[in-house]
């Protein structure tokens, strides 16, 4: 993503510019266990943002540029094999 | 969807004409059903040409505009086609860079405020109308029904069952249904993907002007958890509260069927947004849906159910 360092009184806060990404919304990513995927599709009807791609064997994953994790994708996928992955630790009150 | 007919997502195009953003919340179903409704416009006829996704306006080229939030930006995106379709025809342009469908998105506030505008749409040109509808008359009620001061009582009338179905009538059949001038209309759901993408595709392949109502279930608005707006799309269908049928040549088909009926208490309690619902108005909504499901299941056409009085 493309960010820069501002430095405003003394603290730096880093700005986006790049508003077509949305990195920086998620606190965890998806993560697809190849040996319980059946390449069904579901998963890439159901994502609201288009994340999900299809790599040359047929499996598929997440585009985390883009990806918000909003946990659609696990809610609909049948075979269970899309798990979420901490990757930002959440503050107390914004844990789930 | 006729039941001969197989889907398989594999056989979807992969490329993707949606652009994603910070336009839409986490899980929102508005813009799943953009997105499903650009793959497939995409696909199915080449002249059709892209969906403009981004916030800068309409250019030139636009062929399809995805979310239309004001009247300004509808009225921008009729005159873009119109002046396009004037100049492929002057200048004698190759078929595919003349707009045969035109598919246009739109929020429901400004279809119910600014009808006039889209109605300059379809006269000019030949398009496809996809609604997002997330609920406004529903929310109105819920607004209406919060429990006033004291004070207020004598002033502000209170929530009938009139009002309920009225307010559940007014949401599934959109005024713009009865009154404009469509060979094919429809309602969907982002989660019956199946279903909204051969509707799309029956819309495109109308002979005349076609719309489609798209219930969009918002987390950020109607307050439940990301994740779950595909369950809400689905509870919203087998509850009856939302039917999916399709008018082709005045005349109704259920195209889902509920099967085992749920009651609309549950569809309700997943949605913190009917907290302040009361519950005797919760039994008028179920009674008001299964009246309305019936009217659709029994009644031939469209006109007979809009025009229906209620006593």
């Amino acid at each position: 993503m493309n960010k820069q360092d501002h430095t405003i009184f003394g603290s730096v806060i880093p700005i986006t510019e790049d508003f077509n990404k949305n990195e920086d919304w998620r606190f965890e990513r998806p993560v697809w266990d190849i040996q319980k995927c059946v390449q069904c599709g579901i998963c890439y009807l159901s994502c609201p943002d288009g994340a999900i791609l299809q790599n040359e064997d047929g499996y598929y994953y997440a585009d985390l540029q883009y990806c918000k994790g909003c946990g659609l994708c696990i809610h609909q996928c049948a075979t269970d094999c899309i798990s979420l992955e901490i990757t930002v630790e959440r503050a107390p009150w914004l844990a789930k | 969807m006729d039941s001969l007919s197989v889907f398989d997502p594999k056989n979807l195009p992969r490329k993707e004409r949606f652009h994603s953003g910070r336009r839409s919340c986490k899980g929102c179903t508005k813009s799943l059903a953009a997105r499903l409704v650009s793959t497939v416009a995409d696909s199915a006829d080449p002249s059709l040409g892209g969906i403009n996704g981004q916030n800068d306006g309409l250019s030139a080229n636009t062929f399809a505009h995805d979310l239309v939030n004001t009247a300004d930006t509808l009225e921008k995106f009729v005159s873009v086609v119109k002046s396009f379709n004037k100049k492929s025809a002057s200048q004698s342009l190759t078929a595919h860079s003349a707009i045969k469908k035109p598919v246009i998105g739109i929020d429901r506030k400004v279809l119910d405020s600014d009808y006039l505008v889209l109605e300059r749409f379809l006269k000019n040109s030949n398009g496809l109308v996809i609604c997002f509808d997330n609920e406004l008359a529903i929310d109105k009620l819920i607004r209406k029904a919060i429990p006033r001061p004291f004070i207020e009582n004598g002033r502000i009338q209170p929530v009938t069952k009139k009002d309920v179905r009225e307010a559940v009538r007014q949401k599934n059949i959109p005024d713009v249904m009865e009154k404009g001038d469509f060979s094919y209309m429809a309602t969907a759901c982002p989660s019956h993907q199946s279903d909204l993408i051969e509707k799309v595709r029956r819309g495109i392949d109308s002979s005349g002007n076609a719309f489609i109502l798209v219930l969009t279930p918002c987390p950020t608005g109607w307050m439940f958890a990301s994740d779950k707006s595909l369950d809400m799309g689905r509870h919203a269908v087998s509850t009856g509260y939302f039917p999916l049928f399709e008018v082709n040549d005045g005349k109704i088909r259920l195209t889902v069927q509920r099967k085992d009926q749920k009651p609309v208490h549950e569809y309700v309690a997943l949605q913190k947004r009917f907290l302040t619902f009361p519950s005797g108005l919760v039994v008028a909504l179920q009674s008001a849906v299964d009246e309305f499901y019936e009217d659709i299941q029994n009644t031939g056409t469209i006109h007979e159910i809009a025009t229906k009085k209620l006593s």
